[in-house]
């Protein structure tokens, strides 16, 4: 059965905006209970956790609840007991379909308080669906992702247990599985994750990689310093606070099997690595990446000629210089770095621009400028050469 | 499955030079002639600047020499195989025919025309010996490639004494002028390039104008593919000839031998009494083993070795680029390299090829390649050194396995054509270094077997192994199934086989014509 109309809570956050825009795209109609309301086309009701599904609320046939809202501020107990008293009363009502966004690390004995919280709501809520969603990635910036996506750009990245599997899903494909189970396509407690399990560092490696086109050292560190890293960071000015329970719960993940949930959902589920090259953090990696190689050829770079480049590395960025190009650049033409500048002089050479830089000069002049270069490459031989046993 | 009712004779199966060859003279004989092609896709439009100096200044240049999408080639695939002309030519055929390769590189085509559509125009003919070992008279072939010639149009294969020369790009000039001074050793044999290329403008072709556009389709059609002669045979009642036809298997009854294929998604049989299959090598060795049942059987496929190395002519080092010239073969040669084996090969000039695959092999920053590449390019000369096909190893497999079967290849060289090729360079450098060119270091290169786009002999006319044909390329154990393509010749030359192709099946076309004007004792009426 088909949702056609969809109560959320929760929707103004990272998850719920996106289900919005996606519900109201597939043409059902949306009613937001919280504080604010939701964008344009949808219907907006004064809602607070701990309160039960409004008065005016129209419930029409097809009505489904998605219960994604979660106050970080209120105690363990509040959060536990308003989503019981929601629930409730959706089931009173008549909605048919309940849907509970839960976590992957939702246990009794989760290491994190949110991990221990969301399995005691789940407890609670009977006849519901209980959606354990893995970690999400894609689209905009925030939440987990957005944490992810700052640390990724540091030099150098302190991690507490970086081979801790995870198992990354795309936010959309999220939302796939919240419809689904929203239309009844599945029921009871089901795991929205990603069927492989990917070391924690890899999942950031492949972020710095994808958006960063570099590579991320990662520096293993200890549960304990962490922890105290993060008391520290609460109580240094300036210092971006790190909050312990993300700490927490990313160590206390453990494995869930996916796969025949997925199944049920009907979500199919890409690898994340093809998946970041077509967000647009990664399309733009590609392109600074295109346009430092034309730069570096000494031929400027049109967006029609970067958008050829895109289109002929289909794999997304890879870890390459962003400085120091000329004497870096490794000797074989077979390292991923030789291969993508070897497409970068083949569109250089291609194009008007390239074409005005390669047929500029007089022959005296050509011949002078080739003899000193020459020179100059004998002389950068050493640095590259290291440079290429480096990579 | 439905059935078209197209009352013809013979069907060929492919519009290649081959399939367009054997129909002309059944065609001007009056057989009923059905010509069946996979060609459906467009292939890209075609540059129609004024010359290559127009061509390198356009803001849409990349559009024409890369393409809008997909990857861009690296530097093992010639640079006539990685345009988009070239990648369209080529597209779509190895998942439709279900070829795996495994060293080797399978070509086909699906488009009109085939792979004609992107050769490099050479038409060499076979020598004396070459065709001494074909199951039928030289004397036949001899009259077969005149005919083939005069309709085709050839230009060039003269000695260099007394060719015209102003043609040919200044290094190449340089060279051949000082081979004219130094004399020709007995070995080695250098003429001008013999293209199926029009100097003259011919029915609805021009004449070449050295716009230097030829990598990517003449635009004045005056470099020969064989889609150009599909209109004249249209013109004929008895022919006609079908696109989007992706033929899949054969097979026969009382009635005679059928066409299975698809057009789109609906599968459609062709009735004849007589097929003739010129799908290109490949393709019609899959068609043929499967319809006399040698599947899972390792079958010989022969294809010429092949190597590349790139030769400077110091003093011409630097200059501009001209702004127009020739862009396929300008000499063809053929050296001895050892008793009774015969190398051959051409000499290009470099100023209307793409730079790119150039400096892609230079050791140096790519900024100072892409510079240094193209102060040599109007100073360097490519050359090609090919090596007979029997040097060559590769193993075909067909399987009878689904709708289109499948076709496995591996491909291998024998250890004495690593050793031929590399003699052949040394030679070369030897004999261009007294010719004023200077052989460039580190630029040989031996291409992967089936780089030469040259797959031939897997069902030999005259051969002894279990798939073979007769002399007039009927398939033994299938008759009236003649093969007319590449997979008929009985020995690949160093010499470019295109040329050969052609005149065998003209030759098998002919006798089919006088078999049925004895047989039904009736022409058709035009």
């Amino acid at each position: 059965m088909r949702a056609h109309h969809l109560i959320v809570t929760g929707g103004g956050g990272y998850i719920g905006a996106r289900l919005i825009e996606f519900a109201l795209a597939q043409g059902r109609t949306v009613t937001v209970l919280g504080r604010r309301p939701g964008p344009a086309g949808s219907t907006h009701l004064q809602w607070a956790l701990g309160d039960p599904l409004p008065a005016g609320l129209p419930l029409v046939e097809g009505s489904a609840l998605v219960h994604l809202a979660h106050d970080w501020r209120a105690e363990a107990e509040d959060n536990v007991a308003g989503t019981a008293t929601l629930f409730a009363s959706a089931r009173d009502t008549g909605v048919a379909a309940r849907v509970f966004i839960s976590s992957q690390s939702a246990r009794s004995d989760a290491l994190n308080l949110y991990g221990r919280m969301k399995w005691a709501a789940e407890q609670c809520i009977v006849g519901a669906t209980s959606l354990r969603v893995g970690l999400v990635y894609g689209g905009p910036r925030q939440a987990m992702y957005g944490l992810l996506c700052r640390l990724a750009r540091l030099p150098i990245l302190p991690m507490i247990d970086p081979k801790r599997a995870v198992q990354p899903i795309h936010l959309d494909e999220v939302i796939r599985g919240i419809l689904a189970a929203a239309d009844g396509r599945a029921c009871g407690v089901l795991a929205l994750a990603g069927p492989d399990r990917i070391a924690f560092g890899d999942v950031l490696r492949a972020l710095a990689m994808a958006y960063g086109g570099k590579r991320l050292p990662i520096l293993p560190v200890p549960l304990n310093l962490a922890l105290l890293a993060c008391k520290i960071s609460a109580h240094v000015p300036l210092m971006p606070t790190i909050d312990k329970e993300r700490v927490l719960g990313l160590a206390g993940t453990e494995p869930i099997e996916s796969a025949m949930d997925l199944v049920r959902l009907g979500v199919d589920v890409q690898p994340m690595t093809a998946r970041l090259t077509q967000e647009p953090a990664g399309r733009r990696a590609v392109l600074d990446e295109g346009r430092y190689f034309m730069r570096y050829l000494g031929v400027r770079p049109t967006p029609a000629l970067l958008r050829r480049y895109a289109r002929a590395v289909p794999d997304g960025a890879i870890a390459r210089p962003h400085w120091g190009m000329r004497w870096r650049e490794p000797l074989s033409g077979t390292s991923p770095l030789g291969q993508r500048l070897r497409v970068a002089a083949r569109i250089a050479e291609a194009s008007a621009p390239g074409e005005k830089v390669l047929s500029g000069e007089s022959r005296a002049g050509r011949l002078l400028g080739l003899a000193f270069q020459g020179l100059v490459e004998l002389l950068l031989l050493p640095t590259r050469m290291l440079a290429s046993l480096g990579r | 499955m439905s059935r078209l009712a197209e009352p013809a004779d013979i069907i060929i199966v492919g519009s290649g030079p081959a399939g367009v060859s054997a129909a002309w003279p059944l065609v001007s004989s009056g057989v009923r002639v059905l010509m069946l092609d996979a060609s459906g896709a467009p292939l890209p439009t075609r540059a129609d600047h004024k010359d290559v100096a127009a061509l390198r200044t356009d803001p849409a240049r990349w559009q024409t020499e890369l393409g809008l999408t997909g990857p861009i080639a690296d530097a093992g695939v010639s640079p006539k195989l990685s345009t988009p002309l070239a990648r369209a030519t080529l597209a779509g055929f190895g998942q439709a025919a279900g070829v795996t390769a495994q060293n080797y590189m399978a070509l086909g085509s699906h488009a009109s025309g085939g792979l004609s559509r992107i050769w490099g125009a050479l038409a060499a003919r076979y020598s004396e010996a070459d065709l001494a070992t074909f199951p039928v008279s030289a004397a036949e072939i001899d009259l077969a490639y005149e005919r083939v010639a005069d309709r085709i149009g050839v230009s060039g294969g003269r000695n260099i004494g007394d060719a015209d020369m102003t043609s040919l790009a200044p290094p190449v000039a340089y060279f051949a002028d000082n081979h004219r001074r130094l004399g020709s050793p007995p070995a080695f044999r250098l003429v001008t390039a013999p293209n199926a290329v029009l100097a003259e403008a011919r029915e609805d072709r021009l004449g070449c104008n050295a716009c230097g556009l030829c990598l990517h389709g003449c635009n004045r059609d005056s470099i020969y593919h064989s889609a150009l002669e599909l209109p004249a045979l249209r013109r004929f009642g008895n022919f006609s000839h079908q696109g989007g036809v992706f033929v899949q298997r054969l097979s026969f009854d009382n009635g005679g031998q059928i066409v299975e294929a698809r057009i789109g998604a609906e599968l459609v049989r062709f009735r004849a009494p007589i097929v003739i299959l010129a799908a290109g090598t490949l393709a019609t060795t899959s068609l043929a083993l499967r319809r006399i049942g040698l599947t899972g059987v390792p079958v010989r496929l022969e294809n010429n070795p092949v190597g590349g190395m790139a030769f400077v002519v110091p003093h011409l080092v630097g200059r501009s680029l001209p702004s127009s010239g020739f862009g396929l073969g300008q000499l063809f040669y053929t050296l001895d390299v050892g008793p009774g084996v015969e190398a051959a090969g051409v000499f290009y000039g470099a100023d209307a090829l793409p730079l790119a695959p150039v400096a892609d092999r230079l050791p140096f920053t790519r900024p100072y390649a892409l510079r240094a590449a193209r102060a040599l390019a109007p100073a360097l000369v490519l050359a090609t050194t090919y090596l007979p096909g029997r040097f060559s190893d590769n193993e075909i497999i067909v399987e009878d396995d689904g709708a289109a079967g499948r076709v496995k290849i591996t491909g291998a060289q024998s250890p004495e054509a690593e050793k031929l090729l590399a003699q052949s360079f040394a030679e070369l450098a030897r004999l261009a270094r007294r010719r004023g060119m200077w052989a460039i270091p580190g630029s040989r290169q031996r291409l992967m077997p089936g780089a030469d786009a040259h797959p031939t002999g897997t069902l030999p006319m005259g051969g002894t192994g279990p798939a073979r044909t007769d002399g007039r390329g009927e398939l033994e154990g299938a008759p009236g199934v003649y093969i007319a393509d590449g997979a008929a010749l009985p020995l690949l030359s160093a010499r470019h086989p295109t040329m050969t192709i052609m005149a065998n099946a003209d030759r098998i076309g002919r006798a089919l014509a006088d078999q049925f004007a004895v047989r039904s004792g009736v022409v058709h009426a035009v």
